[in-house]
């Protein structure tokens, strides 16, 4: 039998190089004790056949033997854990590596589950322990605090702790009482001394009152739920929580609380109340602006209360048009896009990006046209959490066509530039391919004129470079004669 | 008036908010700074009440006094509690004093509407803002966002929170209108929306490399009060499903009704449906880690959720065809359907049964409820036999609701 005394509970690099040496030496896990600084020796322990393994730490063996990196990484949780088989143990997993390379992945071996085991209790250790720590503070003699608490952990985990209370609490002064040890920090350096008792530690102090207020307060009488409050902070925790002998009080209180608001009856308001103005109403007031800019306020908000619409229900808001009215060039999309419908506004985003740039390249500014959409509601299905925009139905086009031709009457524009068929056949009632027709300039029966162009949205959904540049290009031409048959039109009336 | 006594009207008017969350923000620690705090991303829940709920945070309204008059609410204008007003500098040195004693790992902060949302807006503002910019507080901040405060504002609170969150308050826009005339149901999307894209654009970077400002690295989440109104489950997770997809909000919060103080006659005062509120949690997750869609988690004919048994599971005795699940062969989104199952033990699953076999006895060292998943799967060594067709298996698989008075003493 081999004995090995590890320097420390948590001696993770005593532990492995003790475990390099023994596994090259090929002695099996059961051949093998592992003891910790100044234990008394079993009864069968031969104190000559001791491995120290800080002295055999330069040995390093030829043959490597690689371990898969997360077992040194369950290796350092596990260390931690109070369990005292847990040596043996990360030493038999080491073992069954060689012959298993894949055992980490087995969660169903016994080994391996409670070595996962191990490390979830570990884990919640720490994780209470960063969450029940609870300061008192101590004024010292130059007038500055300290603040020092006690807490007992189930495991070996004071110094893993220590990177979040140096993070968290760096320029303060405070430290942290243990019964295995201790831990100061003074602002700059952290410092370890030997286990202390409880006694040590301060006693309660006057700036828990406040604590034990806001705890008493922000609980809710009406929704006990005992059985959730242990699962989360189990009764061990309490001798050290401030808060914990108000729970009792809390409890027996609940029911007749609760009772008492239920029959009271309603008071009537004793103090005098002023009608609040809504921002919704306020903006109704009407503002001093051109008569076709009224006209169209007025006609964006009956779009905006009017509930009749069968897609207003998810969607964010009703995406009105944009832009001074009367405008020459009316830019037409098909339905608001994703994030049109989040701001509110058309032709937003990289797709609103990419119409300025095409805008400019052919002399208009986003100022001098009024843009819209045949609908003023984003249509989708959720796919996950994704929202997939939805085609446009004929139905669709027929319940949104009335407000796009009253939007027409009110802006009108001697051209009107579609993007795509759909917005095209709003207009035409014709199906129209936006291929067939780029380039050209049609009348509409009302004798304005229609260029049908691509969707800004659909030049970035091209993958391919070549065909993309070839689709803005096109674009800016088509958005070119728009703007050449505006001049046109405006000269013709003079 | 005293600071323990305002402590005691602000803390107890801003319980009825479930959130308590200190997770999904970016990590920071002191450091390089001279004040006091830090984050670890996961969040640390320092105290729990015996109501279940976890304090992670000093969640305090900076006052509840307030012009709207929600009838659900306890700080409506028609109501008479006592009423109190924090100043900025209370706030602050509440949260530090706490926060020096390890008792939370930040602050949230809401208000009552006072005078307008704009002015509302800018005091709790400030408040983030001398904690950041005067004491480099670098723990959590949560702010309540007052729909339709200036987009300057929003801009300034997104900079100093962790998280910004709406409450939507009810499930449906109808319901909202009846009981909070003065909260437009329009007007809390519209500014969902807008957070969503300033978080979306906090994250991208620009053409010439720069950081763009921060704003809101923890991302916003909403709650919904529920069993105020008469709204079926359904519509409930719908509601859900679309602000989930609409907004990419982190939580949605469902918050049993339960009753308050000093309450309005035209609602159901009776003990909170805290089963209820329990199955849409859990409905809730089924929906963000799960892959269910919102229609299919509703099994009942009212439109409502089985309070007897976890929605999945009451999914999978209407769908007994699709079971026995071949726990060694089956893909990982019918794992994920398994009743008993969550998303960590179909991950050790799908990992273990690469290299090897799965077997009766492995279950055992999966730490999972033996009961509730044997009668869905097959193993090499295990068959449910004829339990599937067995009429008393909902009966069997239904967990006793846990006792409300429970013997602690």
């Amino acid at each position: 039998m081999q004995t090995v005394r590890l320097a420390s509970d948590t001696d993770i690099e005593g532990w492995r190089n003790a475990a390099r040496t023994l596994l090259l030496q090929e002695i099996a896990p059961e051949h093998i004790q592992w003891r910790v600084g100044q234990q008394t020796y079993g009864l069968f322990d031969l104190p000559e056949d001791e491995l120290i393994p800080s002295q055999r730490a330069n040995q390093r063996p030829t043959t490597q033997f690689k371990v898969p990196r997360e077992f040194i990484e369950l290796c350092r949780q596990v260390i931690l854990h109070s369990d005292p088989s847990r040596f043996t143990l990360l030493y038999r997993l080491l073992w069954r590596l060689k012959a298993q390379p894949k055992l980490l992945q087995l969660s169903v071996d016994p080994d391996v589950a409670k070595a996962q085991a191990m490390v979830k209790a570990v884990r919640r250790d720490l994780h209470k322990m960063k969450a029940f720590v609870r300061f008192r503070e101590i004024e010292m003699e130059n007038g500055e605090s300290e603040f020092v608490a006690w807490f007992e952990p189930s495991h070996h985990i004071v110094e893993a702790s220590a990177p979040f209370f140096t993070g968290r609490f760096t320029n303060m002064r405070w430290s942290i009482l243990t019964p295995e040890i201790c831990m100061h920090w003074d602002g700059h350096t952290l410092n370890y001394t030997a286990g202390a008792s409880k006694s040590e530690a301060p006693s309660e102090d006057a700036g828990e009152e406040l604590w034990r207020s806001y705890y008493r307060s922000i609980f809710n009488p009406a929704r006990l739920k005992v059985s959730a409050m242990l699962a989360q902070m189990p009764k061990k925790y309490w001798r050290n929580l401030p808060e914990a002998p108000l729970i009792a009080e809390l409890i027996a209180d609940s029911s007749p609380r609760m009772h008492g608001m239920i029959v009271a009856p309603p008071t009537e308001p004793q103090r005098k109340i002023v009608k609040y103005v809504t921002k919704e109403e306020s903006r109704r007031l009407p503002a001093d602006a051109g008569d076709v800019m009224t006209a169209l306020r007025e006609l964006n908000d009956t779009m905006l209360s009017s509930a009749d619409f069968p897609l207003s229900g998810h969607a964010t808001q009703a995406v009105l048009g944009q832009g001074v009215a009367p405008a020459t060039i009316l830019l037409l999309g098909e339905q608001p896009q994703e994030q049109d419908d989040l701001a509110g506004q058309p032709f937003t985003g990289q797709a609103g990006t990419l119409l300025d740039q095409a805008l400019n390249a052919a002399g208009i500014g986003r100022s001098d046209v009024y843009a819209t959409n045949v609908l003023k509601h984003y249509k989708y299905k959720l796919q996950g959490r994704r929202r997939i925009p939805l085609a446009l139905e004929d139905r669709d086009i027929q319940t949104y066509l009335p407000w796009l031709r009253a939007e027409i009457e009110v802006v009108q524009p001697s051209v009107i530039v579609a993007f795509g068929p759909i917005a095209a056949r709003a207009l035409t009632g014709k199906g129209m391919e936006s291929e067939a027709h780029g380039g050209k300039l049609l009348t509409l029966p009302d004798d304005r004129q229609l260029v049908v162009t691509i969707h800004p949205a659909l030049i970035l959904s091209i993958r391919d470079q070549a065909t993309k540049q070839l689709r803005s290009e096109q674009l800016v031409k088509d958005l070119a004669l728009a703007a050449k048959a505006a001049m046109q039109r405006a000269l013709e009336k003079g | 008036m005293e600071l323990k006594q305002k402590l005691e009207i602000l803390a107890d008017a801003a319980k009825y908010d479930a959130s308590c969350a200190s997770s999904g923000t970016d990590k920071r620690t002191s450091t390089n700074g001279k004040g006091i705090g830090s984050t670890t991303g996961m969040g640390i829940c320092h105290s729990y009440a015996p109501d279940g709920r976890c304090i992670s945070l000093l969640k305090i309204l900076l006052t509840n006094f307030c012009v709207y008059d929600c009838v659900y609410c306890v700080n409506r204008v028609s109501s008479n509690v006592p009423r109190a007003r924090f100043s900025v500098d209370e706030v602050v040195n509440l949260t530090l004093s706490f926060y020096r004693r390890n008792y939370i790992e930040g602050l949230f902060l809401s208000s009552g509407i006072i005078r307008n949302p704009d002015y509302t807006m800018e005091q709790v503002v400030e408040v983030a803002r001398v904690l950041r910019e005067v004491h480099d507080f670098r723990g959590y901040i949560h702010l309540k966002t007052i729909p339709d405060a200036s987009p300057e504002l929003m801009v300034r609170a997104g900079l100093y929170a962790d998280r910004l969150s709406i409450n939507v308050e009810l499930p449906t826009i109808a319901s909202l209108q009846s009981l909070a005339p003065e909260k437009d149901g329009k007007a809390i999307r519209r500014s969902m929306g807008q957070l969503r894209l300033k978080i979306e654009e906090s994250k991208e970077k620009t053409l010439t490399g720069k950081r763009p400002p921060r704003f809101s690295p923890g991302g916003q989440s909403t709650q919904m009060i529920v069993g105020a109104d008469s709204t079926d489950d359904r519509a409930i997770l719908d509601t859900s499903a679309n602000l989930y997809g609409a907004f990419r909000l982190r939580r949605v919060y469902y918050s049993a009704f339960s009753p308050i103080p000093d309450a309005s006659n035209m609602l159901p005062l009776k003990a909170p449906p805290l089963v209820r509120e329990h199955r849409l949690y859990q409905a809730d997750w089924l929906l963000r880690f799960y892959g269910f869609d919102a229609e299919e988690i509703i099994t009942g004919q009212d439109g409502m959720l089985d309070l007897d048994v976890d929605p999945k599971t009451a999914w999978a005795l209407q769908h007994r065809e699709q079971f026995p699940v071949d726990l060694n062969r089956a893909p990982k989104a019918m794992l994920l359907r398994v009743p008993g199952l969550g998303v960590t033990s179909v991950a050790r699953i799908l990992a273990a049964r690469k290299v090897r076999a799965i077997r009766y006895d492995d279950l055992t060292r999966l730490r999972l409820s033996l009961k509730k998943v044997l009668p869905f799967v097959v193993l090499p060594d295990y068959h449910p036999g004829r339990s599937l067709d067995d009429n008393h298996l909902k009966q069997r698989l239904q967990q006793p609701v846990p006792s409300q008075q429970f013997a602690l003493f």
